[in-house]
């Protein structure tokens, strides 16, 4: 197992370095450059020039991506263009964590409501509970978040006025190791509205998924075999059935973290919050090209360890698979 | 069976000769029919391709020329009424228009818009599955048949993609495209692509960005099904009275592996459809004023406090259409799916 989590760390530096190429090129090939703008005056010709020599933008492309490759394996992403007093490690390390928290508690709740969600529709094949719990997961799968956002804040902010409509109710300076926020009321309250709304369509969806693939399981004959050796049903369900039935679960669990990211985005700019969601867009359209390759590196990463870590979980669920 | 019948043999041969005749399609389309849920997101999808088609009457004017007019649509999706900004449902002028959704923060009719909304979505839904089936399959078909090195090659070079950030990829390539657009300076064949992205509001480029991520998934199960099938008896038996590699793929394989590929793009559309609102809400999508209920909502829920309706209308209306695709999708889903058929 530790030869293959090896292995296919090792075969994603060269994925890491492709994507780290591309995204260079494609945001060096969009047409002006980031000096073209000062707030809203236009910036003279030799200023503009000046600024280019300054960042070395001047120089050949290949020799512009080699020296960025040299100061990422020493752990520096480079100044950003256009906050001109930050670094992009700054950006990232003030705005992430507020993203990793609203992502994490978006799983947390899409998980926690969506497994039990799809035992109970499961376990009443075909009975109303079944078809209410489906019906309300399809409705999740189907409302987009720019959908939801809003209207949670006009329901809970505007007319009942009982969370507040916007922010992000954390000091990015007092977080315990650098990501762990203090979980007071001010903290929760803020947290409400936006967690639900990104983990609404998760738990929708892990909850279809759970309940279609118990459903199968519990049609095997090794569970027939526990019913007729005499356990109790809720043994059958949660230790024979449920850990078998979590397969599929985990795989969407891959891809439906990338959706987290997309989510997080339009989710931070309905609510205001200071995440990392905007400067995907914004620093693409600033062609601030260190805080754009910064943010499509750390994406990169995380998808990559969210792969790596539903092929672990794979193998921890179903003994059968194995790597090597 | 409670068909009435002379006698039981008789019975039993309409019955034998009725199951010949079935292909598997046509099989799945009517166990479909018999999912009422199904049914009635179909017929909802399908007054959804009406209004799209007859909002104005740009299909006719296509043809024989002249200026377009809002057909069921009340108003033109541009019209700005500026006496009558962030109007509520059933506003009434002075002089008699009505307002059914109410007004835009231009003073636009919202009923006009979410109507002429229906063609972006649908466009997006219909292009965008096709472009990322087309590939898929040709691609995952190309794989599945051919040797196991070549098949290693094109599955490898899929596992790479699939690692690749595609969301910052798609917003690379709008920005590029609209930078593009808006220079117009471009040319060739390229000025013919930005032409096309620009009559058609900015959806074409939408198009490309999607199926180029899209047809990913689609190769894989297309490939899967593939290597199921392509060891099967008609293969070999096709391939022994001397039918070309060509024919064997699009006379042999792909029929069979039509259907899992037709559901699982299916069951991808409602994807497409809150990706194209996604791309318009955060303005990388269409170019205004083209109502798409991405923008429109993006145009909007800022004045959530005010004017709650104008985010409602295009929200209602997005959220009904992924619903009703997504319901048309499990229903075709179930139907193809033998296990859960009654038989």
């Amino acid at each position: 197992m530790t030869k293959y989590i090896i292995r296919r760390l090792l075969w994603n530096i060269p994925v890491l370095f492709l994507i780290a190429a591309t995204t260079f090129g494609l945001s060096r090939a969009l047409p002006g450059g980031p000096f073209d703008f000062a707030g809203d005056r236009s910036l003279p010709e030799s200023v503009r020039e000046n600024l280019k020599r300054k960042y070395n933008l001047d120089a050949p492309i290949y020799v512009q991506f080699a020296d960025y490759m040299m100061d990422l394996m020493r752990g520096d992403l480079g100044p950003s263009f256009r906050y001109r007093n930050q670094t992009v490690n700054d950006i990232l390390k003030q705005t992430f964590p507020i993203s990793f928290q609203l992502g994490i508690l978006s799983l947390a709740l899409g998980l926690l409501i969506g497994i039990p969600a799809g035992i109970i529709a499961a376990l009443n094949h075909n009975q109303w509970l079944d078809y209410l719990s489906s019906f309300v997961a399809i409705l999740g799968v189907s409302i987009p978040n720019i959908v939801l956002g809003p209207f949670l804040i006009w329901i809970f902010a505007v007319k009942l006025g009982w969370f507040p409509a916007a922010q992000w109710g954390v000091d990015y300076t007092e977080l315990y190791f650098g990501f762990i926020p203090p979980m007071n009321s001010d903290f929760w309250s803020h947290a409400a509205l936006p967690t639900i709304t990104l983990g609404t369509a998760l738990s929708a969806s892990i909850a279809r998924l759970t309940r279609a693939s118990l459903l199968q399981v519990i049609r095997e004959d090794y569970i027939r075999t526990a019913r007729a050796k005499g356990l109790p049903e809720r043994t059958v369900i949660i230790v024979h059935a449920l850990k078998n039935s979590l397969i599929p679960v985990v795989t969407i669990l891959g891809p439906l973290f990338a959706g987290v990211v997309t989510g997080t985005f339009v989710v931070e700019q309905i609510f205001g919050i200071p995440g990392l969601g905007r400067h995907f867009v914004q620093s693409v359209t600033n062609r601030d090209y260190p805080v754009v390759m910064g943010t499509a590196l750390l994406y990169s990463v995380l998808l990559v360890l969210a792969n790596l870590f539903v092929d672990i979980a794979y193998a921890w669920l179903d003994p059968r698979i194995r790597y090597d | 069976m409670t068909v009435q019948t002379t006698t039981a043999k008789k019975d039993w041969m309409v019955e034998a000769a009725k199951r010949r005749g079935r292909s598997p399609l046509h099989d799945a389309f009517r166990q479909l029919l018999k999912n009422r849920v199904a049914v009635i997101s179909g017929i909802f999808i399908l007054i959804l391709v009406f209004i799209a088609l007859f909002v104005d009457n740009a299909l006719f004017t296509f043809f024989t020329g002249g200026e377009t007019k809002p057909l069921l649509a009340p108003y033109r999706y541009g019209t700005a009424n500026f006496l009558y900004t962030d109007k509520p449902p059933l506003t009434r002028t002075e002089d008699g228009q009505l307002f059914l959704l109410g007004t835009d923060y231009l003073g636009r009719d919202l009923l006009s818009r979410v109507l002429y909304g229906t063609r972006i979505s649908l466009t997006v839904a219909i292009v965008a599955s096709l472009v990322s089936l087309g590939i898929g399959l040709v691609y995952g078909l190309i794989s599945g048949y051919s040797s196991t090195r070549v098949d290693n090659i094109m599955m490898r070079i899929v596992d790479f993609l699939y690692g690749f950030p595609f969301l910052i990829f798609v917003i690379l390539m709008q920005v590029f495209f609209k930078a593009q657009a808006r220079r117009g300076d471009a040319a060739g064949i390229w000025q013919f692509f930005l032409d096309i992205d620009k009559a058609m509001g900015g959806m074409f480029f939408i198009f490309i960005a999607i199926g180029a991520i899209n047809w990913l998934g689609m190769a894989r199960i297309a490939r899967g099904q593939t290597l199921s099938y392509k060891k099967k008896e008609f293969v070999e038996a096709a391939r022994a009275i001397g039918a070309t590699d060509r024919r064997i793929i699009f006379k042999h394989l792909l029929p069979n592996i039509l259907g899992p590929c037709i559901v699982a793009e299916t069951l991808a559309i409602p994807g497409y459809i809150s990706l194209e609102a996604f791309l318009s809400f955060i303005g990388l999508g269409v170019n205004p004023p083209t109502p798409s209920w991405g923008l429109m909502i993006s145009e909007t829920y800022q004045a959530l406090r005010t004017a709650p309706w104008e985010v409602m209308v295009p929200g209602i209306a997005l959220t009904l259409t992924t619903l009703a695709f997504n319901m048309l999708g499990d229903g075709i889903r179930d139907a193809f799916d033998p296990r859960l058929r009654g038989e």
